[in-house]
């Protein structure tokens, strides 16, 4: 049997699945991961009010969504209940003399995000500044995790080596 | 159908992260007892591209339905047998990093949810693997493998959530919205009911090696 053939094989299967590995964090790592097949974005509205736009990934709106909020000084009890509409959008106002970092569940069957905002000692809300990653880079990554699973299965479709004492046989 | 993190309590979550633990690791024994357990690794490998691919194909349906994405958990069960638990784990793993779908938190959870059904369907198919060449079998046991493949996962799903709702949610909206996102998957179990039952009788006739049956005739 011809073995550099199969040993050029191998190791053209193990650069491609180091190549996809790579190239499929490089994706994921220059960007932040916003939601779990959920998009939900905080802003600060006129009259320390926050909106919440709910979305899914799909792009649907989380309509109907329960929205819980949680006071900084109380974590554990909600302050604020309500029910986003058909839009997947809510808003509340906020209580600014009570400051430090305010929790907000969002959730609807299941699928749903805790996100956070702060209220500073001055009374100023700061809802961060997170930003979707474009959907290229999701479609890149997905084709890069393709392409290493298609290594592995082309590194393991080789044909068996014999052994020495086979070979002999 | 994937739990995103901050949706379980710790306890649940990292007792579903201890059973996904335990099967996996069952599963890897039982693999490692086949002859050749490398064998079977690019079947495995194609099959985690196809789930991880799959579970990002959403169908839009009508109102008050929401859209429903593929599963495959019963024709991964079918076609990798034991290889199909930790291939689903992988799967989610890069779904996890990738998508976005499912948390960190939750992978074992969600490796039960989609990984029992696979390991149910893997069952059914091997308990009626002998009669595969009769007439209308391989699709009646295809169509239900990939059927309860879907609807398995759905009630599991519907367990993890409705068994932990936090005090402070409004316990029969949450239900309710739960509910209707399970029946949403309904015309999904039949899709891939109807696409397993066709794989399935497709590889019996074709390449029956892969589905571990013998030729026929």
């Amino acid at each position: 049997m011809d073995i550099q053939p199969m040993k050029n094989r191998e190791n053209h299967a193990k650069y491609f699945i180091i190549l996809a590995i790579c190239l499929m964090f490089l994706g994921v790592s220059t960007s932040s991961i916003l939601a779990h097949g959920t998009d939900i974005r905080l802003t600060v509205a006129e009259n320390d009010q926050v909106q919440i736009n709910a979305i899914f990934d799909t792009g649907e709106p989380m309509s109907e969504a329960q929205i819980i909020v949680y006071a900084a000084n109380d974590p554990q009890t909600a302050w604020h209940n309500g029910v986003a509409d058909m839009n997947g959008t809510y808003f509340f106002p906020v209580d600014t003399s009570i400051a430090g970092d305010w929790a907000i569940t969002v959730r609807t069957a299941g699928h749903g995000e805790l996100l956070h905002f702060t209220v500073s000692e001055r009374g100023v809300i700061s809802t961060g500044a997170e930003t979707a990653r474009p959907a290229w880079q999701t479609t890149v990554g997905a084709l890069f995790v393709v392409i290493m699973l298609g290594g592995v299965a082309y590194f393991y479709s080789r044909p068996k080596q014999m052994t020495m004492a086979e070979a002999r046989a | 159908m994937h739990i995103p993190d901050g949706i379980l309590p710790p306890l649940v979550w990292g007792g579903a992260t201890v059973v996904t633990g335990a099967i996996t690791a069952y599963s890897l024994h039982k693999i490692n007892q086949e002859e050749d357990p490398r064998a079977a690794v690019p079947k495995a490998a194609m099959m985690t591209a196809a789930f991880f691919v799959a579970s990002s194909i959403f169908f839009p349906l009508p109102p008050p339905m929401t859209s429903a994405h593929l599963i495959l958990a019963g024709t991964m069960g079918v076609i990798l047998g034991w290889y199909a638990f930790p291939s689903i784990l992988i799967g989610l793993i890069l779904q996890s990093i990738v998508f976005g779908h499912g948390g960190i938190t939750t992978l074992g959870a969600n490796a039960l949810i989609m990984g029992i059904p696979a390991l149910l369907s893997f069952a059914l198919f091997q308990t009626t693997k002998k009669r595969i060449h009769q007439d209308r079998i391989p699709h009646i046991v295809g169509f239900l493998s990939g059927f309860l493949g879907v609807v398995v996962a759905a009630c599991i799903f519907y367990l993890f959530i409705i068994g932990t709702l936090p005090a402070d949610i409004d316990r029969t909206a949450e239900i309710n919205a739960t509910i209707l996102l399970c029946l949403s998957h309904l015309p999904v179990a039949i899709a891939e009911g109807i696409f397993t039952a066709y794989l399935v009788n497709y590889l019996r006739q074709t390449r029956p090696a892969l589905i571990g049956v013998q030729l026929e005739g």
